[in-house]
């Protein structure tokens, strides 16, 4: 008996002892915020004289562990560099980054915790774990930013959506079938799609664009589960599309797209945001995928030679050498931008307040990223995406990052979509 | 005088690092002898064979004290897999064959430590002489044998590596009086072969028939050891073992004066027995016609006995009876109720209860748990109200409680209540089992085999327990039995079962008498 | 009617390697009685192993380094952990390996990162068609490879020394260890056997059509507890037929979805589930499981 609770009790301390490891830089900050300030800016939560401290909930040891770990370095390295120019508002800004694994329950023990020390979230990863927090944050008239496309999003004040949203993403792919790619009325086009938010949103853009095209859409349900997509794709070619849009991760595009080549369905595939990685083109659906894939994104691909995202590329390669490339450079960089932003903007109108930094937020109507993304941004309305143009791109192993843009888009439906 | 071939001295053992299970035992087995332990339930006889074959450990004992060698080799440091490759194999109590895998398969697991596969074919060969019966249904499933070819598949696979000592823990538990004789025969013929034997037996005039030399354990400790011949003549022996001393108990019947036990048990309700009647009772098993329209019938109130050679289908049909199995075809009616539409918990609400041939209760908790199981269903109180310990539950609780004690005292196991069933012997547990079904107050108790395993004198104690809940709660009782004397003295009526079907009826003098019975299940030596 | 084909022939070939991964949660269960969930996480480290192997030493050496490795890794989790909890109740066991998946699991997730491994097998993303009906060459070598393993499993449990003193142990262990057999043995033997045929469908699972190693590969061992659990917990036999049932059943409601549409979008994640518990309601040992073998 007591031997059995010792094997047990060593186990949950190194379950422990784990989840303290992948926890970097556990309170970093001594946070606390005074209320008085230097000269006349107002300061609150998270902010001192001489520092800013902004709040990371990530994902370090679920699913979206990898791309959430490159996204930490590029933001740290961001700041890093905010912070040797002068820093924001006469202050450093430090990062606080916690861990909440991709459980909601988690994300909000971590955000009772963290609110009280911060002016910002710099970043809530992941559907549900952003879901659950948003609200809160929402009452506490907290600033949440990097918490991907979904609609949902926009009902929040407080929520900076970092482009558009998955639905206006997928309508532009339908519009860009249409109007590129010579689909003509009357065709189909599957949507392979995640349940939950994301795939949901991008199923409604694409519904609604088909309906606009005079297009007919063939829905097919996924989980993350599923990463052999045999079955859904011998079903979509019994079903005949002529293209498919793919609202799910970068393993069910590989499956989805070796398969429909293996049964010789030569159609485009055309993926939201967080369908592509650039380690897909090693996979022996490389080939199917540079011949077919599109990818439709309002942030700039890795590649993309704008001076945006040149800065973006040259930080990072500089902060770490050997680290993996793709779109969570471009995202990383233009969402500490957006909160810079904002935090500039609160601090020259003297209010460096968490109320102050989502003022100024929606402050900002004519946002200039140097191509991070394809427009300047315009947060003044709430419920309404600060843009709705995309890049497309295509899938091509001679690109860094995997992906080659084709140019900028805006169709009609995506012009016409209404938000919720 | 040769060296012998195994040696026990002053050897101690405990359970748990509390019970002391044996004390200071020391016997001696030579080679190419047959040596028997004869003893009561609980006195240690199985821990010893399991001291001796290395497999103490899972069942939480420990040698505390003493030595055991083993050809020269002391076994101190020494597991279960080296006694086998070393020639010392024990036949496990009960028989324990594997009872998913075929014939075959039992015999080449038991030459798992065997790596020569010629002497592998040489052993079962020489398997097969010994029981031809096996031979003939090589292919078939363990479990689907009888209880006698499964101790024989036992004894067969303990032989498969050819060792020098066979450990054997009651073998003849169970079986019928003429298969206990052929199993007596059986071990004479391994011991012609070259075999050792220590042979633990609750039937002790085969033990002691078969046997050179034969020790008697009681509590723990030997009390008296001999030549075979010389403790037969023993008074004591042969009272307290072989049952043939000059002041039998069993041939008490119910008619004379009421045994001296103090029962003072009471109904909580006033059901009373009924008559069950068994009409044309046919099982089937897929082919396996088990029950073949069986007809019987249980008066209200007496004490019927069902016997009858190993796989006669007597189990078969107290499974009916009890709701385990359903009928093929027939009925059987209890009063008004006809049981056998009926499912178990239903046909248990009618005041039937019963207790199984391989035992089945809770092993971790204690006897008293045990038995207040059986009260379960005439207890009053709800389960939340025993949950908030309300005044009632409580007074319930004390009640139930003296209740089972007196249960306890009736049976003669009020001395274990506290101690987890699974420290228990087997003829203890039988006890507690039938105690449970006791618990239940039932008007009908079916017993399976209530005295298997038990020494002669302990059966006597358990046929006056039985006659006295009979008297004093006026329940019928139906029991399967091969104890003879046992069946004998208690039953009012016997029914005998062979091949599935009733083959005679009446009260035990006429069944005793019957040549088709003697033919088929009592054998010469009963006549 | 080719649709059909099709999509028969699919869950058919998915259904063996559920089969392969359900048959591992049997031997484990029976040889040492444990529910084993860091199954998952060893056929994740199996296919691992192939993946970051296959470029230096060659596809054929790393599948067989990765089975190996797999088979290692099971036996020193029983070694380690499992053994040294005694006569642990079942829960506790089970518990203690949820433990152990989320420590392999997370360390994999790390080394893997946001890559996909590929698993350089010499088949790749060839196709095979058969009057009219296609099906990646990868699905047609697992089945018939899975065919293969499984005749091997009845030939060491039928007919070798060590199969049938682990079908022993595994039936009575007590009773076994009098018969010289070593549980610890068989029990390792059960959990290397278990580990290997994990990795065999590992490799399979990561290969094409699926995109290659990723943390998920992980999860998708546990689309073989509905097989495992419908087959009856300790049958071998069931543990295969229920795989083929459940691969062909996903197959059939992803590919008629359309047709089913009534029952709701999302089909074949419920439909296994859906299954199992239809059978548990019929046959509450599930189609195999041990019922005593009736004595008369």
């Amino acid at each position: 008996m007591k031997h059995r609770t010792r094997t047990a009790l060593a186990l949950a301390g190194c379950v422990a002892v784990l989840a303290a490891c992948s926890t970097e830089d556990p309170n970093a900050s001594g946070g606390g915020g005074g209320g008085g300030g230097e000269g006349d800016v107002e300061t609150g939560n998270g902010v001192t004289d001489d520092t800013i401290t902004v709040g990371m909930l990530t994902d370090l040891s679920g699913p979206f562990a990898a791309g959430a770990a490159i996204q930490v370095t590029q933001t740290q390295a961001y700041y890093d560099q905010v912070n040797e120019d002068g820093g924001i508002c006469g202050r450093d800004v430090e990062v606080q980054v916690q861990d909440h694994g991709y459980d909601p329950q988690r994300a909000v023990t971590l955000y009772r915790s963290m609110a009280p020390e911060v002016v910002a979230l710099q970043q809530v990863l992941g559907g549900p774990t952003s879901a659950a927090v948003l609200p809160l944050a929402e009452a506490d008239g907290l600033y949440l930013g990097g918490h991907g496309w979904a609609g949902v999003a926009l009902q929040y004040e407080n929520a900076q959506i970092p482009g558009t949203t998955y639905a206006i993403e997928s309508a532009n792919a339908i519009d860009y079938l249409v109007d590129e790619l010579g689909l003509s009325e009357g065709a189909k086009v599957g949507v392979v799609y995640f349940v939950g938010d994301y795939g949901s949103d991008s199923l409604a853009g694409a519904q609604y664009a088909a309906g606009e095209r005079g297009l007919e859409v063939v829905p097919q349900e996924i989980t993350p589960r599923d990463t052999d997509l045999s079955a859904q794709a011998s079903a979509l070619q019994q079903a005949g599309v002529s293209a498919v849009i793919l609202g799910a991760a970068p393993g069910q595009l590989a499956s989805l797209a070796g398969v429909l080549a293996a049964q010789g369905l030569d159609v485009p595939i055309i993926g939201n945001t967080p369908t592509f990685g650039p380690s897909l083109l090693e996979t022996p659906a490389g080939p199917a995928l540079e011949q077919n894939f599109y990818t439709v994104t309002s942030i700039a691909p890795y590649s993309l030679d704008e001076p945006g995202v040149q800065a973006a590329r040259e930080l990072y390669e500089a902060a770490a050498p050997d680290g993996e490339l793709g779109w969570e450079v471009p995202l990383a960089t233009a969402q500490a931008e957006l909160l810079s932003a904002a935090l500039e903007g609160a601090c020259e109108a003297g209010d460096l307040t968490p109320e102050g930094v989502v003022a100024a937020m929606r402050e900002t109507s004519d946002l200039d990223t140097e191509g991070l993304y394809a427009t300047p941004l315009d947060y003044t309305e709430v419920t309404e995406p600060p843009t709705r143009t995309v890049y497309v791109s295509r899938a091509s192993a001679d690109a860094e990052g995997g992906l080659e843009v084709l140019g900028t888009f805006e169709g009609p439906s995506a012009q016409s979509y209404t938000v919720g | 005088m040769p060296d012998p071939l195994l040696t026990v001295d002053d050897l101690t053992v405990a359970y748990d690092g509390a019970v002391q299970a044996l004390r200071g035992v020391s016997l001696r087995v030579d080679a190419g002898s047959v040596v028997a332990v004869l003893g009561s339930n609980g006195a240690g006889k199985t821990t010893l064979l399991r001291a001796v074959s290395r497999s103490l450990g899972t069942v939480g004992g420990a040698v505390t004290g003493g030595t055991i060698r083993f050809g020269g080799q002391d076994l101190a440091r020494r597991d279960a897999s080296w006694a086998v490759r070393a020639g010392l194999v024990q036949v496990p109590e009960g028989r324990r064959i594997f009872r998913d895998l075929t014939v075959e398969e039992n015999l080449r697991a038991g030459g798992y430590t065997a790596r020569d596969a010629r002497a592998r074919a040489e052993a079962t060969d020489r398997v097969f002489d010994l029981f031809p019966i096996l031979a003939e249904r090589r292919h078939q499933r363990g479990g689907l044998l009888s209880g006698g070819q499964q101790q024989m598949l036992a004894m067969g696979r303990g032989l498969m590596t050819s060792p020098k000592l066979l450990l054997l823990d009651e073998p003849s538990l169970g079986l019928a009086p003429q298969l206990v004789e052929q199993i007596g025969d059986i071990i004479e013929q391994i011991h012609a072969q070259g075999t050792s034997v220590l042979l633990i037996e609750q039937n002790a005039s085969m033990g002691l028939r078969v046997a050179d030399r034969a020790y008697v354990l009681e509590v723990g400790t030997i009390t008296a050891s001999g030549t075979a011949a010389e403790l037969a003549s023993t008074d004591d022996i042969r009272d307290r073992y072989l049952g043939v001393g000059t002041s039998s108990p069993t041939r008490t019947t119910h008619e004379d004066e009421p045994v001296d036990v103090p029962v003072h048990l009471r109904r909580s309700s006033t059901a009373t027995a009924q008559e069950l009647r068994v009409e044309d009772l046919t099982v089937r098993f897929g082919g396996i016609t088990a029950l073949s329209e069986v007809s019987f019938t249980v008066a209200a109130g007496t004490i019927h006995a069902l016997i009858g050679p190993n796989g006669a289908g007597k189990s078969t049909c107290i499974n009916v009876l009890g709701g385990a199995y359903r009928a093929t075809s027939g009925t059987v009616h209890y009063g008004d109720a006809t049981v056998s539409a009926l499912p178990s918990h239903r046909i248990a609400d009618l005041g039937v209860a019963r207790t199984f041939q391989n035992i089945s209760l809770s092993l971790e908790a204690t006897v008293e748990d045990n038995l207040l199981v059986g009260r379960h269903r005439v207890m009053r109180t709800g389960t939340a109200a025993q949950a908030l310990r309300l005044p009632n539950a409580r007074k319930e609780e004390r009640t139930e409680r003296e209740a089972v004690r007196r249960i306890a005292v009736l049976l003669g196991i009020d001395a274990v209540l506290d101690r987890a069933v699974h420290t228990l012997s087997y003829g203890d547990r039988k006890r507690v089992e039938m105690g449970r079904a006791l618990a239940a107050e039932p008007t009908l108790l079916l017993l399976d085999e209530p005295v298997a395993g038990m020494t002669h004198g302990e059966s006597v104690v358990m046929a006056d327990a039985i006659r006295a809940v009979q008297q004093e709660l006026g329940l019928s009782v139906l029991l399967v039995e091969h104890d003879m004397p046992f069946v004998m003295g208690l039953a009012e009526r016997i029914t005998v079962l062979d091949f599935g079907k009733r083959i005679a009826e009446g009260s035990p003098q006429d069944v005793q008498r019957d040549p088709e019975v003697l033919r088929a299940y009592l054998g010469t030596a009963a006549a | 009617m080719t649709y059909l084909l099709t999509q028969l022939a699919n869950g058919l070939s998915y259904g063996l390697i559920l089969g392969l991964i359900a048959v591992g949660f049997v031997i484990v269960f029976t040889s040492t009685g444990v529910l084993n969930f860091a199954h998952g996480s060893v056929l994740l480290a199996g296919a691992y192993l192939v993946a970051v192997l296959h470029d230096p030493i060659g596809f054929w050496a790393a599948a067989v380094v990765g089975i190996a490795g797999a088979a290692l890794l099971a036996v020193l989790i029983n070694a380690v952990l499992v053994r040294n909890l005694a006569e642990a109740n079942p829960g506790t066991a089970a518990i203690l390996m949820l433990g152990v998946d989320i420590l392999l699991l997370t360390e994999l997730t790390r080394r893997i990162g946001n890559r996909v491994l590929t698993i350089g097998s010499p088949w790749g993303a060839d196709v095979f068609s058969f009057g009219g009906i296609t099906l990646p060459m990868s699905r047609v070598i697992a089945a018939g490879l899975a065919i293969v393993v499984f005749a091997l499993l009845w030939f060491l449990f039928a007919r070798t020394g060590t199969g049938i003193a682990m079908r022993a142990a595994a039936a009575d262990g007590d009773t076994a260890s009098l018969m010289g057999i070593r549980l610890s043995r068989t029990g390792a033997a059960g959990w290397a056997l278990a580990g290997a045929l994990a990795a065999i469908a590992g490799i399979f699972l990561a290969s094409f059509p699926a995109p290659g190693v990723a943390p998920t590969l992980a999860i998708s061992a546990f689309a073989a507890i509905p097989a495992w659990v419908l087959g009856g917990f300790d049958s071998v036999v069931g543990a295969i037929v229920g795989g083929l049932i459940i691969g062909v059943v996903t197959a059939l409601a992803v590919g008629y979805e359309s047709e089913l549409h009534f029952l709701g979008r999302g089909l074949g994640e419920v439909v296994p589930y859906a299954v199992m518990i239809l059978v548990l309601l019929v046959r509450p040992s599930g189609l195999f499981g041990r019922k005593e073998a009736v004595r008369v």
